[in-house]
C-alpha cells in the first residue's frame, strides 16, 4: 500500500534468488513432461479429428452397427467389430449407442460424436474421459488392458436427463 | 458520539469531495466511498444467494441426503455458478479496482458517473441471471452455457448486461490511474498493492472481451438471428472468458495478500523487483491457461494444447511460486524484526493469529498453494486431464483456490473495509476472529471429498451418480466427507454474512480509530514504515523459515504430480 | 551525499521503466494471449479435415 522507494529495480536476495532458480528448474521439468511422455507413453490424448453432421455421422453408425451386430441389450444393439477396426459410438441426450463388444489387448479407432448437445465420455472404473461435440468425429486409439464390462457415464450437462445418460463398453 | 471527519474539496470550485482517513491519512474520495460500498454490498447479496444455492446442492450430491429432485438440483447449480463465480468475485473485485484507483493513491474518482452507470448494469445483469434462471426452465444449462445448449436470450443478455457493466468499471479504473498521474497524486511507480490492482484489471479487459465473443454470438443464435455457431470456437472464448476471470481473481486475491500482511503485521515487500516480477508474468502468460478446459476435447493440436496449458514452460505458475515466497518471506522479516528470532519458526508462533486479517490470510494462502494450485497445475497436465476431465475432482480444484482461496481473502479483507470504507464499527468480532478458520475447515473437507470421489470416477455436475450403477461403496464415505465440510463452510458463510450485516446495519457511523480489530492499538502500516534498510538485510531477519515452508510445498508437490503421471500410466493405452 | 540522495539522482532503469508502463503491459498481456490461445486455438479447430 506504501510507495516504493525511487529506484526498486535492484538485485534479489541470496534466498530469492535460490527459490527462483529451483522453482525455474521445477517449470522446466514440468514443460518437458508433456512432450516427453507424448513420445514414451501409452497413454495420450487424442487429436484425430474430422469434420462431420449428425446426419452423416448417423448414417455411418448405423452401417457399422447393421455390419458387426451380435445381440441387443435393454433395445441397444451389442456390436462386436474385429480388431484394428474403426468403431462408432454415438452420443445423444441421453444415450450411449450402441453397445461395444471388444477385446482385450487389441487395438480400435474409436470414434466418438454427438448428435445434439456437448457430451462427455467418461470410461468408468478406467477414469478416462473425453469431450464429445456435435459435428465432430473424435477418434480415440484405444486398446483396453482390461476385461470385464465398463460403463460409461456422460459427464457434460446435457439437461435434465443427464445423470441417466449411461452406456456400456463389453470387454472380453 | 464521535463526529465524522470532515470533507474537503479536490480543487477550489471542485463538486468532488475528500474526506481523510485518521488511520492511514490516505485520502478517501467520497465517490469512491459510495462506490466500494455498493459494490461490496452486491457482492454480499450474491454470495448469499449463491450460498443458499451451495448448502442446498451439497446435500443433494451427498448421496446419503439427496435434498432436492434432479429439476432443482441442476436449477439450483447453474445460479450457485453464475452467483459466486461471477457475481460475488467480479462484484468484490470492481469495488476493489475502485479503491485501488483512489484511495491507494491518494487521488480522486474520475469517473463517477460512468462507474455508476457500470454498477446499474451490473446489478441488472446480476439479479436478471437469477431470475431467469429460476422462473424459465429453459435456462437451466449450467454457467456454462455451452452451445448447444440453447438458453433464453434473455439469459444471454443478462450476461452480456453484467459483463458490458463490469467492463465499463474496469475503464473507469485506468482513467483514475491516468488522472491520478496527471495530477501528480502519487510520485514514481504505483504502489505494490496498486500494481497488482492493476494486472487484475489488464487481465479483466481480456476477460470480459472474450466473454463478449462468446455471448453475443450464443446471444443472437439464441434470438433466431444466428443459424449456427460453432460449439469448438464457443468453448475457446467461454474459456478465454471464464478462465482469465479467476486469474483476475487470483491478481486481485494475491493483492489482498499483500495488503493483509500488512495491515496485520506491517511489512515491506522483500523485493519489489520479485513481487513485480511475477504479477508481470501473470500478465504475459496466464490467460494461456484457458486451454485446460479444452484438453480432452477434439480437434486441438498436441502442440496448442500443451503450449497454452502450461502457461509458455509453466512461466505463470512460476509468478506464483514467487508470490509464494515472497509474503511469508516478507512477514518472517517484519516479525524477525520485531525481535521474533527463535529457531526457523518463532516468528510464525509470534504472529497474529487472532487478527481476523491474519487468519485468512494464512487459510488462503496455504488452501490456495498447496491444494488449489498443486491441484491445478497437474490436473492441468495435458495427459493427466484425461483421468480428470469433468470429474468430481475439477470442482475439488476450484473451490480450493476461488472459495478457500479467493473468497477467504476477500472475507477477511472485508472485515477491515467496514471501519476504514463504511465508517461502522465491527460487530461480532469473536465471530470474525474465528470465521476464516470454519469457513476454511469447512472448505478443506469440501475439496478433500471431491477429489477423492473424483479419483474414483465420481462426474461432476451429475444428480445422482449411483444411476451408472458403477461407483464403489466408498464413494458414500468421500461424498458424506464433502457433505459435511459443506456445511461446516456454510456456517462460515453464514457467520461472515452475519458479521457485516451486523456492523454495517446497526450502530453509528463512526471514523474508525485503529487500524487493528482485535490484536492492539498500534499501527502496523506506520510501524514498517520505520523499518530501515538494515532491518531489511540484517543476516538474522532472513527468511529462512519461508524458504523451508516453500522447499516442503515443492515437495508436496513433487509427490502430487508424479503420483498422478503412475496413475495414468495404470490405464488404458490411448492415444 | 546520502544513499537515498545517491538512489534518487540515478537514472530509472529500463526495467523499471517498463514495469511501470501500463501500456506496454497492457497490449503485451492482451496480444499474447488472443495469438496464441485464440488465433491458433481457432484455427487448429477451422482446419480440422471434413469425414473421409
Amino acid at each position: 500500500m506504501l510507495a516504493p522507494e525511487q529506484n526498486w529495480w535492484k538485485p534479489l536476495g541470496r534466498l530469492e534468488k535460490t527459490w527462483l532458480t529451483v522453482a525455474l528448474v521445477w517449470c522446466i521439468f514440468l514443460t518437458v513432461m508433456m512432450p516427453l511422455w507424448y513420445y514414451m507413453g501409452k497413454q495420450n490424448v487424442p487429436a484425430e479429428t474430422y469434420r462431420t453432421t449428425p446426419q452423416q455421422y448417423a448414417a455411418t453408425v448405423n452401417e457399422f452397427v447393421a455390419q458387426y451386430q451380435v445381440g441387443e441389450e435393454n433395445s441397444v444393439p451389442v456390436v462386436a467389430p474385429p480388431p484394428g477396426s474403426d468403431v462408432y459410438l454415438r452420443a445423444s441426450a441421453w444415450q450411449w449407442y450402441p453397445i461395444l463388444q471388444l477385446e482385450k489387448g487389441k487395438e480400435y479407432r474409436l470414434h466418438i460424436s454427438s448428435m445434439d448437445y456437448a457430451h462427455g465420455f467418461s470410461l468408468q472404473p478406467v477414469n478416462i474421459n473425453l469431450e464429445v461435440l456435435p459435428g465432430y468425429d473424435y477418434v480415440a486409439t484405444i486398446t483396453p488392458t482390461s476385461s470385464g464390462e465398463f460403463t460409461i457415464v456422460c459427464n457434460e450437462y446435457c439437461f435434465l436427463g443427464h445423470h441417466t445418460m449411461v452406456g456400456k463398453i463389453i470387454v472380453k | 458520539m464521535a463526529t465524522l471527519a470532515p470533507t474537503f474539496p479536490w480543487a477550489k470550485d471542485s463538486k468532488d469531495d475528500y474526506r481523510t482517513c485518521p488511520v492511514l491519512t490516505l485520502k478517501v474520495d467520497m465517490h469512491a466511498e459510495r462506490l466500494i460500498i455498493a459494490n461490496a454490498v452486491m457482492a454480499v447479496v450474491t454470495l448469499t444467494i449463491g450460498g443458499i444455492a451451495a448448502l442446498l446442492i451439497a446435500l443433494t450430491r451427498w448421496q446419503a441426503v439427496h435434498l432436492l429432485d434432479a429439476t432443482w438440483f441442476y436449477r439450483l447449480l447453474t445460479i450457485h455458478g453464475i452467483d459466486m463465480l461471477i457475481a460475488w468475485m467480479v462484484f468484490f473485485e470492481i469495488a476493489g479496482l475502485h479503491f485501488g484507483s483512489t484511495v491507494l493513491l491518494n487521488a480522486r474518482h474520475a469517473a463517477p458517473k460512468t462507474a455508476w452507470f457500470a454498477f446499474i448494469l451490473m446489478t441488472v445483469g446480476g439479479l436478471m441471471a437469477n431470475v431467469v434462471v429460476l422462473i424459465d426452465p429453459r435456462n437451466t444449462v449450467a454457467y456454462t452455457a455451452y452451445m448447444p445448449l440453447k438458453a433464453s436470450p434473455l439469459f444471454y443478455l443478462s450476461y452480456i448486461l453484467f459483463a458490458v457493466g463490469a467492463l465499463i468499471a474496469v475503464i473507469t479504473f485506468f482513467i483514475n490511474i491516468v488522472v491520478a498521474k496527471r495530477e501528480k497524486r502519487f510520485e514514481g511507480s504505483l504502489p505494490l498493492v496498486a500494481f497488482g490492482f492493476m494486472t487484475a484489471a489488464i487481465l479483466a479487459t481480456y476477460t470480459l472481451l472474450q466473454g463478449a465473443a462468446a455471448v453475443v454470438p450464443a446471444f443472437l443464435w439464441s434470438a433466431g438471428i444466428l443459424s449456427n455457431f460453432d460449439p469448438g470456437i464457443y468453448r475457446n472464448f467461454f474459456w478465454g472468458f471464464g478462465h482469465p476471470a479467476q486469474q483476475v481473481n487470483l491478481a486481485a486475491m494475491i493483492s489482498i495478500w499483500y495488503s493483509l500482511a500488512q495491515i496485520t503485521v506491517g511489512i515491506r515487500p522483500v523485493n519489489e523487483k520479485f513481487s513485480r516480477l511475477a504479477f508481470v508474468l501473470y500478465l504475459f502468460f496466464i490467460n494461456l491457461g484457458s486451454a485446460h478446459h479444452l484438453l480432452v476435447d477434439p480437434g486441438l493440436s498436441f502442440s496448442w494444447k500443451a503450449v497454452n496449458t502450461s502457461y509458455a514452460m509453466y512461466l505463470a505458475v512460476l509468478g506464483s511460486m514467487m508470490h509464494a515466497f515472497s509474503i511469508p518471506a516478507a512477514l518472517e522479516v517484519a516479525l524477525r524484526a520485531k525481535g521474533y528470532r527463535k529457531g526457523l519458526f518463532g516468528w510464525l508462533r509470534n504472529a497474529p493469529w487472532g487478527e481476523p486479517g491474519f487468519a485468512a490470510l494464512v487459510v488462503s494462502m496455504v488452501m490456495f498453494g498447496w491444494i488449489g494450485g498443486v491441484t491445478g497445475v497437474v490436473i492441468g497436465t495435458e495427459q493427466i486431464n484425461l483421468l480428470v476431465h469433468n470429474t468430481m475432482r475439477l470442482p475439488g480444484h476450484f473451490h480450493a483456490t476461488v472459495v478457500s482461496g479467493t473468497t477467504t481473502a476477500f472475507m477477511g479483507f472485508t472485515y477491515y473495509i467496514i471501519p476504514l470504507i463504511f465508517r461502522k464499527e465491527l460487530k461480532l468480532k469473536k465471530w470474525a476472529v474465528w470465521q476464516p478458520y470454519v469457513f476454511g475447515g469447512g472448505m478443506l473437507l469440501v475439496s478433500l471429498g471431491m477429489i477423492v470421489s473424483g479419483l474414483q470416477g465420481v462426474s461432476r455436475r451429475n444428480w445422482d451418480i449411483t444411476f451408472s450403477g458403477v461407483v464403489p461403496g466408498t464413494i458414500e464415505l468421500s461424498l458424506a466427507i464433502f457433505g459435511i465440510g459443506a456445511i461446516i463452510a456454510v456456517i462460515g458463510g453464514i457467520m461472515y454474512v452475519a458479521i457485516v450485516l451486523t456492523s454495517i446495519l446497526t450502530g453509528p457511523r463512526l471514523e474508525a480509530s485503529k487500524l487493528l480489530l482485535v490484536s492492539g492499538d498500534n499501527n502496523p502500516v506506520l510501524e514498517s514504515t520505520k523499518l530501515t534498510e538494515h532491518d531489511l538485510e540484517s543476516k538474522q531477519n532472513q527468511p529462512k523459515g519461508s524458504f523451508v515452508l516453500v522447499i516442503a510445498f515443492l515437495v508436496w508437490f513433487a509427490v502430487y504430480y508424479l503420483t498422478n503421471w503412475w496413475l495414468l500410466g495404470r490405464t488404458w493405452f490411448i492415444r | 551525499m546520502s544513499k537515498k540522495e545517491k538512489q534518487e539522482n540515478e537514472p530509472v532503469s529500463l526495467g523499471q521503466k517498463i514495469f511501470d508502463n501500463i501500456w506496454i503491459l497492457f497490449v503485451a498481456s492482451l496480444l499474447i494471449s488472443t495469438l496464441i490461445y485464440n488465433v491458433w486455438g481457432i484455427s487448429n479447430l477451422l482446419s480440422i479435415p471434413p469425414a473421409p
